[in-house]
């Protein structure tokens, strides 16, 4: 069976490519599931968390399941190859939590006394940012300290 | 005669002077192999960004990007000038500095700066209007932090507060080559990614259906977010060439540094063995003179 060619860019790095046979995606109109030999396709990303399934890395190990956040971007289907381009990603298990929590107060702070114009919606932003990260973490079974 | 000991003295202070450049260029050499890397990387991604830009571009139905739209001549127009943090790097924030003065004397605009030195410069200048800086950005260079500036200057551009938004910097061409050059921002001229040649392209060059991609929710509506995204970018790889532009002109500067301290300390030790070699010449003269006017008394 064909496996899907999945990369997750940012403007410095690219954080992951990996193979893996389901990837769903939180789009501009919810989620859907991309599958190898999907049509091809170019979508607006959510700040949102990517699930894949039954990766193999290029080192050979095998995992079931792997969760990376992204912060928002696109994404680009074509032949098998799903590239993400995002302004910053992570991967699941390695969110720093205590750096979420310090974001998400120091926005709540920021939301509660702007008000409005660019502040207010950069601390939204960073709001959002912040929870779906600490969503995320605490799947892992961790918390801020 | 120079004194045998403001020699030695100066020497010592030249072999220190010494010691700091050769390390400011080897923390500079390390910088610039570092952001080199990194320059390289974000230039990749500016490439794919700009592929799905001319993919969606083809697709956009609403031909209308307020980003494209330009505007009347002669509207006032804003000039970003990119200059450092710190100094000790050849003439690389003067003639920035120049550039921007020169450019200003032919074309008055207001100014947003970024960078220590620049903003110096500008304070002083009190007939430029300084609208906005941002300093202590380097060194830390996000593309977070970029985007902080890029919306400043959106909303400038959007509500109409300037007609046109250009970029000053140091363009990153290769390890011997730097230049300053002018990039205009905003409004978008990159011909290409106009949405309203569109219809030329498909005209000429009919796309075959199975080729197109597919858009969620819409062309247009990824076609939007790509160009804010796109144009973040612009900033952001603007600012990175800058700080390598940077790093590689201090490089050179503490290289001749170096170079010039290594001859200066090579002539006053030559110096220093003149002297004292005449001093032992004079003494054993004495000596020799002394030992006579006894034997012969």
């Amino acid at each position: 069976m064909s496996m899907l060619q999945v990369e997750i860019m940012t403007p410095d790095r690219k954080v992951a490519g990996f193979e893996c046979e389901k990837v769903v995606v939180y789009g501009e109109d919810g989620f859907f599931t991309i599958l190898p030999g999907h049509a091809k396709l170019i979508s607006n990303v959510r700040i949102s968390e990517l699930v894949c399934s039954g990766i193999s890395t290029p080192s050979g190990e095998k995992e079931p399941v792997g969760s990376y956040f992204v912060s928002g971007g696109f994404v680009k289907i074509e032949k098998d190859s799903v590239q993400f381009f995002t302004p910053s990603a992570e991967r699941g298990d390695r969110i720093d939590l205590d750096r979420a929590e310090q974001a998400r107060k120091r926005a709540v702070t920021v939301t509660q006394t702007a008000t409005g114009g660019i502040d207010f919606d950069r601390a939204q932003a960073a709001l959002e940012r912040a929870l779906v990260r600490l969503r995320i973490g605490q799947k892992f079974g961790r918390k801020p300290q | 005669m120079e004194n045998v000991r403001d020699i030695k003295a100066r020497i010592k202070s030249v072999r220190e002077i010494y010691k700091i450049t050769r390390a400011m260029k080897l923390v500079a050499t390390a910088k610039q192999k570092k952001l080199m890397l990194k320059v390289a990387d974000t230039a990749k991604y500016v490439e794919k960004i700009d592929d799905l830009l001319l993919c969606s571009g083809k697709e956009v139905v609403r031909r209308f990007n307020p980003y494209f739209t330009p505007r009347h001549a002669g509207g006032k127009s804003l000039l970003v000038v990119v200059t450092a943090d710190k100094g000790l790097c050849g003439s690389f924030n003067a003639n920035l500095n120049r550039h921007a003065a020169n450019l200003l004397a032919q074309n008055p605009a207001d100014v947003y700066v970024v960078g220590k030195k620049g903003r110096n410069f500008f304070r002083k200048h009190t007939e430029i209007n300084l609208i906005g800086e941002t300093v202590d950005i380097f060194g830390k260079t996000s593309f977070r932090s970029c985007n902080k500036i890029m919306h400043d200057l959106k909303l400038k551009f959007l509500s109409g507060t300037y007609d046109s938004i250009s970029v000053l910097y140091t363009h990153f061409e290769s390890l011997g080559r730097q230049t300053i050059i002018t990039k205009q921002l905003l409004p978008i001229v990159a011909e290409p990614l106009k949405p309203e040649s569109s219809d030329d392209d498909t005209a000429t060059e009919p796309v075959p259906k199975i080729r197109r991609f597919m858009y969620e929710s819409s062309a247009d509506a990824v076609f939007d977010e790509l160009i804010e995204h796109y144009l973040d970018l612009q900033l952001y790889i603007i600012l990175l060439e800058s700080e390598l532009s940077e790093h590689i002109t201090r490089m050179n500067a503490m290289d001749s540094a170096t170079q010039n301290a290594s001859d200066l300390i090579d002539s006053l030790v030559l110096a220093y063995n003149r002297v004292r070699q005449a001093m032992i010449t004079t003494e054993i003269l004495e000596i020799a003179g002394g030992a006579e006017a006894i034997k012969s008394s």
